[in-house]
């Protein structure tokens, strides 16, 4: 009789069978889906692990976040492994940063080169980050500094979005991650509603030459540490995120660091295995079924339609000035969410005109898109930490 | 208490300076390009 009181069933709460049935219908949609699976199915396990009770897995404080603590709180089973993987991966934000470095490595910026007006939809795209963040912010349900959280996710890239809530709204790091990845996993179906509201059949029609220009080895050199340079010095902040991204991007281009850009490309599989079964453990039901989590749920939908359409219209003005004019959904892609945004750009495109390969003109916009969202981040955090 | 004017600065001076700052190094790749292509001319 006594171990049955000690059993976790008696203390399970119908928020905790809520949140395993949340948990479980992430792991289907990786698996059976296939929709971002590398961190759906470690996030729907963390789920798992942190609302079985009694479990001990991860400590919270009584404002919702996870206990901090190293070794010998462990020893003192003052918290729990989860909170160990927290303290060290995304405390420090450790974990997002080289996340970064490890998308650098994987990165082919051949696109956005070959077409420098690509760098304009990046950062054009932005515009559901602080859209939303107003939003956020006057309804008066949200901090500044969480609102500037919940707006990043219109960027559609993982590390910069994590790496800020981590520095300014802690508590809501759970619920914006989970929101922004599983939308990224989203976005062909949220964005092509937005492409054929805005722009008539005869744009979507525009043909684009298939191939993009050959592009030199001393260009793509040349890139990452423009990039830095010129980022950094503008907007310091932005420092961390985009030195990763663009050193990771050096390693893959010189030519002579394979063995590192490789290294860095195992190394992100390890990290997002951690991130997600971190992420996944900040959302015991007690943080997760708060009112404000619904409201960000609806809120990332407005900061990704907003995003797709900020793209969308600069590519349309543009096109006001050019000879040969641009396909106005490449712009589009310039919300990040590689290359899904980008195969969404083709998918639009081939409907409307079977002849049209815009996927390698979209993903001139799609990888400036991590640059911009990495900048945001740089600037929110410039002018709210 | 909201502050209005805070949010619409900070919400306009960063969509400017994400968009200013992209538009700068457009204009360095755009001008790099320019020059490494006129440099493979006398080749």
């Amino acid at each position: 009789m006594l171990g049955l009181y000690e059993s976790g069933y008696t203390h399970l709460t119908s928020g905790n069978i809520a949140m395993l049935l949340i948990g479980a219908g992430l792991i289907y949609l990786g698996i059976a889906r296939k929709m971002e699976p590398l961190l759906l199915v470690p996030i729907g396990f963390g789920i798992f692990m942190v609302n079985l009770p009694i479990a001990g897995i991860m400590v919270y404080t009584p404002e919702g976040l996870p206990a901090l603590g190293g070794l010998k709180e462990i020893a003192e089973g003052k918290i729990g492994i989860l909170n160990l993987l927290y303290y060290y991966g995304l405390n420090t934000e450790l974990i997002p940063l080289l996340i970064f470095l490890g998308v650098g490595t994987l990165m082919d910026f051949r696109p956005t080169i070959a077409r420098p007006i690509s760098l304009i939809f990046g950062a054009t795209a932005q515009l559901g980050v602080f859209v939303v963040f107003l939003i956020a912010y006057l309804s008066g349900v949200f901090t500044i500094k969480e609102a500037a959280c919940i707006g990043i996710i219109g960027g559609s890239d993982g590390p910069p979005t994590v790496y800020l809530t981590v520095v300014l709204a802690p508590v809501l790091l759970g619920p914006i991650t989970m929101v922004a990845y599983s939308y990224m996993a989203l976005v062909p179906i949220l964005q092509p509603p937005v492409i054929r509201l805005l722009t008539t059949k005869k744009e979507r029609r525009i043909m684009m030459k298939p191939q993009i220009r050959k592009v030199s080895q001393l260009e793509l050199i040349l890139f990452p540490i423009v990039v830095f340079i010129v980022a950094t010095i503008l907007v310091p902040k932005c420092a961390p995120l985009v030195g990763m991204l663009m050193f990771g991007n050096l390693l893959r281009v010189s030519g002579v660091t394979d063995r590192l850009a490789n290294a860095g490309s195992i190394l992100n599989d390890i990290l997002i295995l951690l991130l997600g079964i971190c992420v996944g453990g900040l959302m015991p039901a007690q943080v997760f079924f708060n009112p404000r989590t619904l409201v960000i749920i609806g809120l990332a939908v407005l900061a990704f339609i907003f995003s797709t359409a900020g793209g969308l219209l600069t590519a349309k003005l543009i096109n006001l000035f050019l000879k040969e004019k641009i396909n106005p959904i490449i712009g589009a892609a310039g919300v990040s969410a590689i290359p899904m945004a980008a195969r969404v750009a083709q998918a639009e495109g081939q409907k409307a005109n079977k002849k049209n390969y815009l996927l390698m003109h979209a993903l001139g916009p799609n990888m400036a898109g991590a640059i911009g969202t990495a900048l945001v981040a740089g600037i929110f955090m410039g002018m709210l930490q | 208490m909201i502050d209005w004017n805070l949010a619409f600065l900070i919400a306009g001076a960063g969509y400017g300076i994400t968009i200013s700052v992209l538009l700068i190094i457009s204009v360095i790749i755009w001008i790099i390009t320019l020059v490494t292509k006129k440099e493979k001319i006398p080749k």
